[in-house]
């Protein structure tokens, strides 16, 4: 089997195939030339190729407390010094009494609070006795005690020569670790800690993979493949992709159907007079959806209580004389010029068709309009207070229900939605009115998508269109994104979390 | 829109019975039938569960807002006969009389009324009718101002009924109460004379309805008295309606009727007389429909018999004679939703079957084009994603705080603003990109950097006095990573500017304060078309705005109106589509 390794894996194989019980991760880096990042990068690679295994171990390791360090410190100028070990304070003052015993008081005055523990361990390690009278002396001469004495001493210097790395408690001779054992027992002589050291070994097949280096010589080229090869299957580090935004993808291959159905996009402001709003669609003054519970007013500037208005609505007189007669006659009231120039958020782009309509009249036309509208709706997981909808008409011989269920059939077709039924429905300015519901695949359910009819006479004939059939269609972008992304919160569009947006992928 | 809760084996029951409350067993009509032409009314269903099913109807609809309504509607769907039973209420016993006084002209001036006689009711019937009086209140009535119901258990009413307006100290008992109350204890010690009280604020004196007895009936259009509660045992019933719209008032009654019709109840009339008032009439109009508009509207060739059986199905008497186009229909009084031809195409749409119309493909006679602004957008944001930038989407509608103080913006005038509303959301118009974006970047720290974003979208700039704001579209990007600075924004600056500004750009020094959130002396105003108007800012954030918005790797941003708003280039301008054409044409002659 051929194999890439990176110039790091290979240097750390050959340093590990000369050791058989593997090393050391700083032993490795050492050995091998590399810096203690790379070694640990190059661990890890082999590791997951399955080319080394590595052990982990913990040690005790030593290191000097205070009393030890000052106990040390004594034991190298010699004698009985300040700091000393207090068996040895204890053995200089046995030894200066020149054989004889010293009694028990003077030691005690001597040695203070040392005094105890040093009798202790003196008389643990047989070389100093209490006789008559409480007085202590030396059991065999200075020789045994001395020599018991500088084996603590001895450890207590060897650790403080290592310094702060310290010793590892498993290296200690025999009589060392007793002498450890002993120190340990006494406060502030000696500081263990735990060390955690990674041992590196090459497997079967790291081995197998280092002789095939040493057959290539040197840097074992061959052996890895065509000279200059890469490890393909490495993994690398993530490229952060720049996209449009999911909302917008949807909204353009809505408009690209559109177009390629025969429509022409029209656009128009986001605050519109209430007169295009609503007046100009039937929709009478006193009707609820143009309470500012649902419909948000533009405030008439700096802190104004009431709605900005518009001083003139650009339409013709005769079309607002035909909408006030409209609504005289629908609806049986006195229509407000003021009321309509209040200055709304549009509620539904049909406010853009409707005026394109009036200004255009039309025999014939394909016209679309897709942009931002606004309900006063708290925001949950299925309705925001601003969102985007398209809307359609068609105006000409030949514009009847069932064509337009089969336009709404075909472009819903080409956003890729396949499942499509009508049913009836009710809005103020159509008549007939259907809505179209699409099978959601995931949810397994139909959901309501686009409000569809041919626009009323009331609206229609004061505008100046007579009685002529004008096909109008219009719905939520974000509900066909929804169902195109997965998406079930549609507050998720507008939350700009850069994680979904450099990941979210359409649904097949 | 208004809900109603149907229950299955209720509706079952109806379907099958055709009304009356009967108790025939429901053979044939099972709950999956009906549960699939429920939509077919123009019933959306909102749930299921539990032997019934929550439909939503529509407001023109109100005669659906009982299962005897939506039962009545399937029968006509089904073809299991059509309903014969509207029109003009039986001649009642000659007492039966109401007389309004003057002194309610200026408070509620109008009232009708009307008596169901005979019928039986169970706890089920009495919470259909009470669903169906609130949804008229909020439907019709516009929250019982226009118009607001009470209905009556008749037995203890003695006729003649006055309906006069009398002091606040007037007493009654208020229905689900034990003890009289005067009208202002009502207003201000009940819930609904909390909520409704107001319909009646600015008149010392408020209307009730009186028997000949001195009952209190009803203080409209708060609460009845609780005298004429309707209970089980009612079997007859007064309906009255008073507001301030007598076309609402006799609409919301013939709902009302009709529904208590179809409920078992035998209707007569209560003359209402007095102050300008009449008794409802409640019997059927006459209409024609030709039957070729129905043809033409719907694409499908029907007959004028045809249409007539559609619209029997409907619930729409119709009848049409061969050899004529016409189809004269009676349209029952409560269907006040029917104004012209155009319903009645709609109803013959109902009857015929929407599901029975196979959709088809019109050919097109136009060739569909995109907006300018809609393309010049596309190529700014082609151009910012090829730049590596990665589109943010942010509502227009903002908080003051992030687009002034939180985005360092604190020096420019209020931006424009909706109204304040019940929904307590966020009511500025923005008019900068720049602050939703930072508010994006707060959003991610927890994201890998380099973060490089950008947004196209419309700004609001507050107009005048009175005005509504002035609406521009912008292109906004910022880049956040530890290398971020203002060479970089502005290397992307120019090369977006031939997308976003219609050509080349130039950076000047920004004045203090003017690129504001972009550090002073770190941040240029951008200049574009052949005089150099100024066309947005460019530079690198200032450190303590970042720091208000928790971003700890250095920002640079530029913001820039876009070409499409001046027409400094407008895309397809005559010129544009001329070097196009010509390039084409030097194209293809080269291919020749």
């Amino acid at each position: 089997m051929q194999r890439v390794l990176h110039e790091i894996e290979r240097a750390a194989i050959e340093s590990l195939d000369g050791a058989g019980d593997g090393m050391g991760e700083s032993d490795l880096a050492g050995a091998a030339g590399l810096s203690p990042d790379q070694a640990r990068r190059g661990i890890e690679w082999l590791r997951h190729k399955g080319l080394a295994d590595v052990g982990e171990s913990s040690e005790a390791i030593v290191t000097l407390g205070p009393a030890g360090r000052a106990a040390a410190a004594a034991a190298g100028r010699g004698g009985g010094a300040k700091g000393a070990l207090p068996e040895r304070r204890l053995l200089e003052i046995l030894a200066g009494a020149g054989g004889r015993a010293v009694e028990a008081g003077r030691l005690q005055a001597a040695m203070g609070s040392d005094f105890g523990p040093a009798m202790g361990i003196a008389r643990k390690a047989g070389w100093a006795r209490s006789g008559p009278g409480g007085r202590v002396e030396l059991a065999g001469g200075r020789g045994g005690a001395d020599k018991s004495v500088s084996a603590y001493e001895g450890l207590l210097k060897r650790i403080g020569e290592a310094g702060e790395p310290g010793i590892a408690a498993s290296g200690l001779s025999g009589g060392e670790a007793e002498a450890l054992a002993s120190l340990r027992r006494r406060p502030g002589y000696v500081v263990e800690r735990a060390s955690k050291s990674r041992t590196v070994r090459l497997t079967a097949e790291g081995r197998e993979a280092a002789s095939g280096l040493r057959r290539g010589g040197g840097g074992g080229a061959a052996a890895a493949g065509a000279a200059g090869a890469i490890d393909v299957e490495a993994a690398v580090p993530a490229a952060l992709p720049a996209r449009l935004h999911p909302l917008t993808e949807t909204i353009e291959a809505v408009r690209d159907a559109f177009v390629a159905l025969g429509f022409s996009e029209i656009a128009g402001p986001h605050v519109q007079p209430g007169f295009w709003n609503f007046d100009a669609l039937f929709t009478p003054q006193d009707h609820p959806a143009r309470e500012m519970q649902d419909t948000f007013y533009v405030a008439g500037g700096r802190g104004a209580a009431r709605p900005a208005a518009y001083g003139r609505i650009p339409a013709a007189a005769a079309h607002t004389r035909a909408v006030a007669g409209a609504h005289a006659r629908g609806w049986g009231y006195g229509w407000s010029a003021a009321e309509s120039r209040k200055a709304v958020l549009r509620t539904h782009t049909t406010c853009v068709t409707v005026r394109h309509l009036a200004e255009r009249r039309p025999e014939r036309a394909r016209v679309f309009s897709l942009g931002r509208v606004f309900r006063n709706e708290k925001a949950s997981y299925k309705h925001l207070s601003e969102f985007h909808q398209v809307e359609g008409v068609v105006v000409g011989p030949g514009a009847d229900m069932r064509s337009l269920m089969g336009i709404l059939e075909k472009f819903y077709g080409m956003i890729g939605v396949d499942r499509v039924k009508f049913w009836p429905t009710y809005f103020p300015y159509t008549e007939p009115s259907l809505q179209a519901m699409a099978y959601n695949e995931r949810h397994g359910r139909w959901v309501e998508l686009f409000g569809m009819g041919m626009l009323r006479r009331e609206v229609t004939e004061p505008l100046g269109m007579g009685d002529a059939p004008v096909l109008a269609w219009g719905g939520g972008i974000e509900r066909i994104a929804m169902m195109r992304y997965g998406v079930d919160d549609v507050r998720r569009f507008y939350g700009n979390d850069l994680g979904w947006l450099r990941g979210a992928a359409a649904c097949p | 829109m208004p809900v109603v809760e149907l229950d299955y084996g209720r509706l079952r029951r109806l379907v099958a019975a055709g009304g009356g409350g009967g108790n025939r067993p429901a053979r044939g009509i099972t709950r999956k039938g009906i549960s699939e032409a429920l939509p077919y009314l123009g019933l959306d269903i909102e749930g299921e569960g539990g032997g019934s099913v929550r439909v939503e109807y529509s407001p023109n609809r109100p005669d659906y807002s009982t299962d005897w309504g939506v039962a009545a509607g399937l029968r006509g769907l089904l073809g299991l006969a059509a309903e014969g039973m509207d029109g003009e209420a039986g001649p009642g016993s000659a007492g039966m009389r109401l007389r309004a006084d003057p002194s309610v002209s200026r408070i509620r001036p109008f009232i009708t009324m009307v008596a169901a006689r005979g019928g039986r009711l169970d706890g089920r019937s009495l919470a259909q009718l009470i669903a169906m009086q609130e949804d008229l209140h909020d439907g019709i009535g516009r929250r019982r101002r226009k118009a607001s119901i009470g209905m009556h258990d008749a037995g203890p009413v003695r006729f003649p009924l006055s309906y006069t307006a009398v002091r606040r100290g007037h007493r009654f008992v208020p229905l689900g109460e034990k003890r009289e109350m005067d009208v202002g204890e009502v207003l201000a010690g009940t819930p609904v004379g909390a909520e409704y009280g107001s319909l009646l604020a600015g008149h010392a004196r408020v209307p009730v309805v009186l028997d000949a007895s001195g009952l209190t009936l009803s203080l409209p259009p708060v609460i009845n008295g609780e005298a004429t509660a309707l209970k089980v045992s009612t079997t007859d019933v007064l309906v009255e309606v008073t507001g301030t719209d007598r076309t609402a008032c006799e609409d919301a009654l013939s709902v009302a009727a009709r529904t208590l019709r179809l409920a078992g109840f035998a209707l007569e009339r209560v003359r209402v007389s007095g102050a300008g008032n009449r008794t409802a009439p409640l019997g059927p109009r006459r209409m024609s429909v030709d039957a070729r508009l129905v043809s033409r509207s719907l694409g499908i060739a029907m007959t004028a018999v045809q249409v007539a059986g559609a619209l029997r199905r409907a619930g729409i008497r119709a009848d049409a004679r061969s050899g004529s186009h016409a189809v004269r229909c009676t349209v029952p009084r409560h269907r006040f939703d029917i104004l012209g031809p155009m319903d009645l195409v709609e109803e013959a749409l109902l009857g015929h079957g929407v599901r029975r119309i196979e959709p088809s493909l019109p050919p097109s006679p136009s060739v569909g084009s995109l907006h300018p602004a809609t393309s010049a957008a596309r190529e700014v944001r082609l151009a910012m994603v090829g730049l590596g930038y990665t589109e943010a989407l942010s509502p227009s509608l903002s908080d003051a705080s992030l687009l002034r103080g939180r985005a360092g913006r604190g020096g420019t005038g209020p931006p424009a603003s909706v109204l304040d509303s019940k929904s307590a959301g966020p009511t500025a118009l923005r008019d900068s990109l720049l602050p939703g974006l930072l508010d994006a970047l707060s959003r991610n720290v927890h994201e890998p950097y380099p973060q490089r974003l950008f947004e196209v979208g419309t700004v609001f700039k507050a107009g005048g006095a009175g005005e509504p704001p002035a609406e521009s579209h912008r292109l906004c990007a910022v880049c956040a990573h530890s290398g971020a600075s203002y060479t970089e924004i502005k290397g992307v600056l120019l090369a977006s500017s031939g997308a976003a500004l219609g050509g080349p750009c130039s950076t000047r020094a920004a004045p203090e304060g003017a690129a504001a959130p972009l550090a002073a002396g770190r941040a240029a105003t951008v200049h574009a078309g052949p005089s150099g108007e100024p066309a947005g800012i460019a530079g690198e954030l200032d450190a303590g705005v970042a720091r208000g918005f928790r971003i700890r790797q250095p920002v640079a941003a530029f913001e820039v109106e876009l070409a499409i708003n001046t027409a400094r280039r407008p895309p397809g301008a005559p010129q544009e589509q001329a070097r196009r054409r010509t390039a084409m044409k030097s194209r293809s002659s080269r291919c020749r």
